[in-house]
Parts: C-alpha cells; structure tokens; sequence
C-alpha cells in the first residue's frame, strides 16, 4: 500500500463528513446570500440579486459597523484578557506547592459549565437588587452600589468579556502548562545563571519557545469569540443599545427574529469571511516553524 | 384559598386526562354524529397553565367526536423559533398552533390558514371579543385564528403604602410621577415605579406605547411609513424617560429590567407600582409570596388627561395549519375549545389559576369576577376604550428591534430623543423597503 | 590566621545578611502567591456556589442577597416533576453525546495519525481547510441544516443532532490527538514498520496506545462540547431529541425565568461535566510530562 493511498484511506471518512456538515451547508448559504429570500414575503428563494445583500450591510444598514465596532472590542478583550489571566495561571500553577493541586483541580469546574447557562447566571448575579455578583462588588465598593451592569455599554461589555474568560481561561491554562512543561528547564538556567533577571527569563527564553503553543491558543480563542452567541442570547441579550450585539448574533437577529434571511447569510458571509482571512494570517504564522 | 406554588409556575406538560369534566354547553360547538371520528390532531402549544388546562378538556371532546388531540408544549423562549421552522419546512406536523400577537404576520398564508368560511360556517362571531384582542389575528386578507390567550396591561399599586399616605390611584401619567415621587419619598428602599426599560426584545416598549397612544401619535401612517419620531411621539418618549431619568422614581436597575425583572421587583416589595399584564395575579396567590393580595390593588393604565385608557395588549391565537390535512376536525375542536363556556370552566375551577380571558361575556361574568377580585371587570373598562394596537406587518418586529434598541440608547447612553427616535426611524424606512 | 578566621567570619555574615534578604524576598514572594491562589479560587467558586446556594433556595429566599437561608430540596424533587420531562433530556443528553464521541474518535485517529505521519500532496491545505471549517459561524450553517434533515426526515432524531455535533467535535479532536502525535517518537513506529508489521496494526499497536492520553483528552473535550451544545440542539430538536443543555430555555416561562430551578437543572447539567473535566486535567498533566520527555 503507498503512503498516498493509506493516508486516502485514512481521511476519507473525516473528510466527507466534514464536507457533508460544511459545505453544503455553506454553499447552500452563499448562495442564498445572493438572493432575496425574506421569510416575511415567502418561504421560496425568491430573485437573484447579485451582491445587493451585501450592500446593504456595507452602505445602508446604520447598525452594520457599529456591530463591526462592537465586535472588534469584543474580540480584542477577550482574546486578550482570555490568554492573559490563562498564562498567569499557568505559570501560578505550574511549579507544585501549597494549595495548588487544589485549585489545578478547581479551575476547570468553570469549563465544564455550559456557556448558556453561564449567561443566565451572570445575568441573575448582575441585578444590582438581589444579584450576588453587583452586592458584592457594592459591599466592597459603596460607590458601586445601585450600578446598573447590563444597563452600562462598557460595563455590559465588560460582564460580557468576564463570562466568557472565566470560562475559557482553566481550558488555555492547562494548554499553555502543557507548552511551559515542554520547555526544557536547562534553557532557562542557563539564562539564569547568565545573570538574567526573572522578567528577563520569562521575556527572552521562556516566551519565545512558549510562542508555537501561545499561537494556537490565540486562534482557538478568536474562533470562539468571534463564534460567541448562547451567553450573548442568555445575558445581554445585544444590549443595552446595541452594545454588545457581535456580527454572528446580529446575523442570527436579522434571520430568525426579523426572517431576512438572504441579508442573514450575508452578514454571516461578512462574518465567515473575517474569520478565513484572520486564520490565513494566524495559520501562516503557525505554520511557518 | 390555599394553591399550590408548583401549579402556579409549571403549567404545561400535565399529561394525561385527569380533568374530566364535560361542560355541557361546551359541546354544543360539536357536530353531530361524529363525522370525523378517528382523525387524530396535533397541538403545539407554549408552556402555560392555560394550555396545560387546555389539554384537560380534551377527554370530553374525544368522547363526543371521536377525534384525538395531543399536546406537545414548548417553552415559552423556543416557541418563535419553532414557528419559523415549521413554515420554513412546510412542514403539516401539528395541525393546530398557538403564536404571539407580532409573531403572527409572517406567518400568515404561509403557516396559518384563513379561518373566515369556517367561522361562517360554525357561526363564530368575532364580536364576541374585544377588538383589542382580535386585531392580531385580523388581515387584509382574512382571520387567521381565534384569539384565545390574551393579556392586558394593569396598574398594580401597593394598596397598603397608599392608603397610608392618603394616595389615590393615578389615572394620568402626571398623578403617576406625583404619588410615585410622594410613595417613595415616605419609604425608604421602596422606588415609586418599576418598569421595564431593559431593550431585551422590545419589552422596554409595552408602557411606552400607552404614552405613545394617549399622547396621539401612532407608530405608522396610514401609508405604513414610521411616524413615532413625530412631535406626539418625542413627547410621549419624553415622559415615559423622564419617569427614569428626571423624577428618578425607578428602582436601582430598571434600566436594565426585562419585564420579568420589574414584575419580580414589585412582588419582592421594592416598588409601590407596576404597569404589567394582569397574569401577574397569580403571584400575589403564592402561599410564599412576599406581597400579599390584600396589600395591591389594580387600575387600568394611566393615560393623559381628557383620554381614556388606551392600553397595549398582548394577544394569543390558536392558528391552523395551512397544510394540515384534518381541516375539519381541528375546527371542531377549535370551535369547542375556544368557546366562551370551556373557558369559563377554567376561570372559576379551584383547581385552575389560570386568570386569561378573551370573551366579553366572561370578563362581565360576577363568577369570573368574584373569583378574582374583579379584575376582569376592570379589565373590561380598559378594553372598552382601548381602541389601538400595534400594527399587523411583517416588517414591525424589526422595527419593534431598531425601537426598543433607541429606547434604551436613550435611558442608558443619554442620546437625545429625537436623535434616537429619528435614527429608529430610519432604521424602520430601511427595513420597511426591504420588507416589502 | 586570625586575619583569616576574621575574614572568614565576615563572609559568612556577610553571605547570612544576602541569604536572610534573599529568604525575606522569597517568603513576601510565597505569601503573595498564596494570595493570589486564594483570590483564583474565590473568583473561581464564587458563582457557583452562589448557584449552588440558589438551587437550595426556596423562591422567597431566591431575590435575596444572603448566605443565611432554610434550605430546601423542592427544587430538585420538581426538576424531575414528570411535566419538564427532564429525565427523556439526560437520556437524551448522554446518547447524542456518548455516540457522538464513539464515532469521532477513531475518525480523528485515523485522520490526525495522516496528518501527523504520512506525506501526500496537499497535505498543509487540508489540514487548514478542516480547521477552517470551524470559524464558519454556526448561525450560516443552521437554517439550511434545517431545511436538509426536513428533507431527509431526520429532523427531531438522534442522527441529526450527531451529525451536527460530529462536525463541531472532529475538527478539534483531529488537532488535539496530531499533537499527541506528533510529540511521539518515531523510531518505535520505523522499528515496526522494519519488522513488517502492517501500517493499521502500527497504528493500532504502537501510536493509539501511545497517544492515549491525547485520545482521551480529546474525547472527553468533544464530550463536553457536545453535552453543552445548544444553539443546534435549540434549533433541531423539537420533543424526541432535546437535550439537556437546551432544557435550561424550559424554565424560562412566559412571566420570566425560574431562577431556582434554572440553578438545580445547571448542577445536575454540570457535575457529570466537572467529574469528566477532571479526569481530562490528569491527562493534560500526563500530556505535560510526555512534552517535557521530548
């Protein structure tokens, strides 16, 4: 058997169930995305026209690019925030000590929660009356007290961005121990012994051979971000304004709330078209070692 | 009278055919000799009381005609997007389906059949309703649907607190201000008023419409060309803000309050007001609640001075499938489970709390009313003048989207009013032209 | 000699005095630590014990913010109140996502061990293309899902629900279990492939065992994935096939959400997760060691 034909054999199945659940579907929507195909007129794709749909989105809609906006500091945030608080507590964790197998075992409690669920949670504990996140906070802070949370774009935002790092910041910690464990510890002291400083360490040798796995991890994150929707729908519901409405939950209103469903594919197109070039910049970053 | 709390909150889902209690006058919608013996039809229904009550006349009705009925129930939250579903797959699974007053346009032909010869036919008269409750059903091109869960909206105010003060219930929105301003200033941790002001899908707008209505702006033309930005509109919008915004007489929060928030607010005892359905009665029946019946009273809605309640309902139809293959048989059971006698039974059944009415004849009715305090009649004054409910078209519930997304630019990120209204409206012309 | 006793002892004290400095940096260091440990845990539990407390909570004590409350076991006994047909839900719940992994895993097996190992054209552009599948937003997929399993009569089954979650999962197991892979040795494999073993029994003999820790990794994330999936679940499934996660939108009632029952559905949703979870963190460590051999 050549290697060719094994690796045939070997894919054939991953690939066409990929290619089943995808493209298709994909296909199907692109298509669909030039044509008018309003629900609210009938249920058959109705005219063919052209990009019009994606016009719409770029020169009339008066919501698009504040969406854009929207998404674009939700991303940032999170992907930052994410990674950040994943690398602090990879590091916190990953020399053994006291308490800390602890809360090696405590920190992926939050990942196996479902993110609708933490939506709906965040949305109870945010209600500055009986919510036990704004009480906290106001018996801490009494300046806090009475702060509206979802009522606030930044502080939404921001309850927003908390959820969705609390729950993905265990997962990218585990990754990134994986990575700083596979780092061979002679490196490092040899720098050391150098002379060099902690910062120093963690900045010019510990960093740069961390930077293959830290780049993955960014990539899985921004998918997730830019994919992010059940905490939207369970706690914010896009608002206040539409300020925390991302492209793939306004996508989703324009379809299944307000049954465009032709300028819905587009906006999801504008969207899946963001995430291909982004991944083709991260992937020919990834993959250039 | 003592029920118990579970009843109250789970509704829905009680199978089987325990409520077997034939209403004679009921069957009288049933035609004789049972033509259509053996059909079997389907329900899909939101999870509620009324429903659950629903699927318990049901023995009776398969007793006389021969035809089965199921229930399938969806949560409340589910129940738009599996109407979209069903008519996007065309789909001749349930025969018979309840759907939401804004819900209902694109729907119409498409998933909902006109019903017009069969009320002929049956001798169903629309009159028999208030035309608040028909309007959601009603189309250029025919009836899709009887109303059969409708809601209205009652001011429920903190009797006790009141009559301490020596306060009136206010019948304008200037006297509302004044008692809410006075109520909260003579108790401490108690806002005035609550209400919703949260965008979540536009149920910061279900108060704002009373002001828009009683101020004598409308939300479109006769044109279908959006008119809320209009002088009656910015003024509405500026008293129904400055309720929040100027006198301050909201609890901490509303801001952000979905309807459910607000409610819960009141019934927890931090507001002396609420401007909220009347379903709502039940709470105050909860053998835990915190608030208790003798505590609130209930008025229709303020309005401006000189105009009687116009006040935003919220309505309810069983639609038929515009596919289904038993025509016959669902209207059948249509016709028996919406007549006026079936659900009166539910009203002043002990073991029922369901409070939804749509008859005129039940509203009146000293039985319905001395259950629950009468309500029901007071829901009827309300009605008599309510004359304006928001408009039937497929492009409203975007609109409803752009609006209550100004709404809450306004309250929470201080954009003036006609800049908000203005850029809703035209967010509304956009989406009107897409429509169609 | 005394010179140098003299200059031995100031040294020493002198190393004494570094070494206590030192020691002091290195104590304020370890307490900061601890701190820091502590306020991760606290971030960490306090939602969910406050969820934990809400679903003990009869609904009087829901709307108040207090520690101090007569608990009460209602909320379970009425989660599992035939009427919200939660049991149909776990069961439902447990067979989409225990047969969804059955079928991901040795797919992803077979695909990352290509990936990973052989040569053929266009290897990099298909390894890419299976990951870019997932930055397609779920919301451009689902209505034409919709309309391809009506058209199937698949709509409301089991196969609809793993056919969708086989195509969320796979390609994440794929990469998870190519970088397994990946950090295996090959001489083991060129050893076999010497003595003539065949190419699946090298696969199944030498690499699956060696890349358990990352199969199972692998399968216990897709397990996750796929037990809280929703939005597929929300749209796809109608009364059959609902799974658990979406169960949460069933307490979510006209009048509003039923905070307490919300919360004794969400443990009962997530303590199996948390079990899974941790078993996946022993593996993540043995992960660790197997980089850190390399």
């Amino acid at each position: 058997m050549t290697q060719r034909r094994f690796a045939a054999i070997l894919l054939a199945p991953a690939f066409l169930l990929v290619a089943f659940t995808t493209v298709y579907p994909m296909v199907t929507s692109l298509w669909t995305s030039l044509h008018v195909l309003n629900l609210a007129k009938s249920v058959q794709l109705g005219a063919f026209v052209g990009l019009e749909n994606y016009q719409e989105a770029f020169v009339h809609d008066l919501e698009f690019w504040g969406v854009m906006r929207v998404t674009a500091v939700f991303v940032v945030l999170d992907v930052s925030l994410t990674i950040l608080c994943a690398l602090g507590i990879a590091m916190l964790l990953l020399r053994a000590g006291f308490g800390k197998s602890i809360v090696r075992t405590l920190i992926i409690l939050p990942f196996a929660m479902s993110p609708a669920l933490i939506g709906i949670s965040w949305r109870f504990m945010l209600n500055p009356d009986y919510g036990a996140f704004a009480r906290t906070i106001a018996a801490i802070f009494p300046a806090m007290r009475n702060v509206d949370y979802l009522a606030s774009p930044t502080l939404s935002m921001m309850a927003l961005v908390s959820a969705d790092v609390w729950h993905w910041a265990p997962y990218f910690a585990f990754m990134l121990m994986g990575g700083l464990a596979a780092i061979p510890p002679e490196t490092q002291e040899a720098a050391r012994i150098d002379g060099a400083s902690n910062w120093r360490v963690f900045r010019d040798v510990t960093l740069p051979q961390l930077a293959p796995v830290l780049i993955v991890a960014i990539i899985l994150k921004s998918v997730f971000a830019l994919k992010v929707f059940d905490s939207i729908v369970t706690m914010t519901a896009g608002g206040p304004g539409h300020s925390t409405t991302t492209l793939g939950f306004f996508a989703y209103h324009i379809g299944f709330r307000n049954y465009d469903f032709g300028y819905a594919a587009a906006v999801a197109y504008i969207l899946t078209g963001i995430l291909f070039l982004l991944s083709l910049s991260y992937m020919r970053f990834a993959f250039r070692k | 009278m003592h029920i118990n709390r579970r009843e109250l909150i789970a509704g829905a889902a009680a199978a089987g055919a325990a409520g077997f209690a034939p209403v004679s006058s009921a069957l009288a919608a049933i035609t004789p000799g049972k033509p259509f013996a053996g059909k079997e039809i389907k329900v899909l229904a939101v999870q509620s009381t009324q429903f659950a009550a629903h699927s318990k006349k049901v023995a009776a009705f398969t007793e006389a005609t021969g035809i089965k009925v199921t229930y399938v129930y969806v949560p409340f939250a589910a129940l738009r997007e599996r109407l979209t579903a069903e008519m996007v797959g065309g789909s001749d699974d349930f025969d018979l389906m309840t759907a939401m007053d804004v819900w209902i346009p694109p729907l119409v032909d498409k998933l909902f059949a006109p019903i017009d010869k069969d009320l002929a036919a049956r001798k169903i008269d629309m009159n028999r309703y208030p035309a608040a409750f028909t309007s959601a059903g009603k189309f250029p091109t025919g009836t899709y649907g009887l109303p059969v869960r409708c809601h209205i909206q009652l001011l429920w105010y903190r009797k006790d607190l009141f009559d301490k003060a020596g306060l009136k219930a206010p019948t304008t929105w200037d006297e509302l201000v004044e008692v809410g301003k006075k109520v909260q200033e003579q108790n401490p941790g108690i806002a005035g008023i609550t209400i919703p002001y949260g965008r979540a899908d536009g149920q910061n707008l279900m108060v704002w419409y009373n002001f828009l209505w009683g101020a004598g702006g409308d939300l479109f033309d006769d044109k279908g060309q959006p008119i809320f930005n209009s002088a009656a509109g910015i003024k509405a919008t500026q008293d129904f803000t400055d309720i929040i915004l100027k006198h301050k007489i909201t609890p901490p929060g509303a801001a952000s309050f979905n309807e459910s928030d607000s409610t819960t607010n009141f019934f927890q005892g931090k507001s002396a007001m609420v401007p909220v359905w009347w379903h709502v009665y039940n709470r105050l029946r909860l053998p835990d609640a915190m608030v208790k019946a003798d505590q609130v009273g209930f008025v229709p809605l303020p309005s401006y001075p000189g105009k009687g309640a116009t006040t935003y309902t919220n309505q309810w139809i069983y639609g038929l499938n515009v596919k289904t293959k038993n025509r016959d048989a669902v209207m059948e059971f249509m016709d028996y489970i919406c007549g006026a006698d079936i659900e009166k039974s539910i009203l002043v059944d002990p073991a029922e709390s369901d409070v939804v009415c749509v008859h005129w004849q039940n509203l009146r009715d000293p039985q319905v009313n001395a259950r629950f305090g009468d309500m029901h009649a007071i829901a009827a004054k309300a009605l008599e003048t309510t004359t304006k409910a928001i408009p039937n078209t497929a492009s409203f519930l975007p609109v409803v989207d752009a609006l209550a997304g100004a709404m809450s630019n306004i309250v929470t990120q201080g954009v003036p009013i006609p800049e908000a209204l203005n850029t809703a409206a035209a967010q509304a012309q956009r989406i009107i032209r897409r429509g169609g | 000699m005394t010179v140098i006793a003299h200059q031995a002892s100031v040294a020493a004290a002198a190393a004494i005095r570094r070494r206590t400095s030192r020691q002091r940096k290195r104590a304020f260091l370890r307490v900061a630590e601890q701190l820091v440990l502590v306020l991760l845990a606290v971030i960490i539990l306090f939602p969910i014990v406050w969820m934990v407390m809400t679903a003990f909570k009869s609904p009087r004590d829901v709307y108040v913010y207090t520690m101090w409350f007569q608990p009460t076991l209602e909320n379970f006994s009425e989660v599992f109140n035939p009427r919200w047909r939660i049991r149909e839900k776990i069961i439902n719940s447990i067979v989409i996502s225990v047969t969804t992994v059955i079928i991901a895993m040795p797919i992803a097996v077979f695909a990352a061990y290509a990936f990973s190992r052989l040569a053929f054209p266009m290897k990099r552009a298909m390894f890419q293309w299976i990951l870019l599948t997932q930055f397609i937003p779920a919301v451009t997929i689902v209505l034409p899902f919709y309309v391809m399993f009506r058209q199937l009569g698949l709509l409301d089954t089991y196969a609809a629900l793993i056919i969708v979650d086989l195509a969320i999962v796979l390609p994440y197991a794929i990469w998870t279990i190519k970088g397994f892979i990946d950090a295996i040795p090959l001489e083991t494999e060129e050893a076999a492939i010497v003595d003539g073993a065949g190419r699946f029994r090298v696969l199944w003999d030498i690499v699956v065992p060696m890349a358990r820790p990352g199969i199972l990794t692998a399968a216990i994330f897709c397990f996750i994935i796929t037990w809280n999936e929703f939005l597929f679940g929300y749209l796809l499934s109608r009364q059959n096939v609902v799974p658990l996660s979406v169960g949460i939108v069933g307490f979510v009632l006209e009048r509003g959400p039923v905070w307490e029952l919300i919360a004794a559905t969400g443990i009962i949703i997530t303590i199996p997760m948390f079990f899974f979870a941790m078993m996946i963190q022993r593996h993540f460590t043995k992960g660790m060691n197997l980089g850190a051999v390399r």
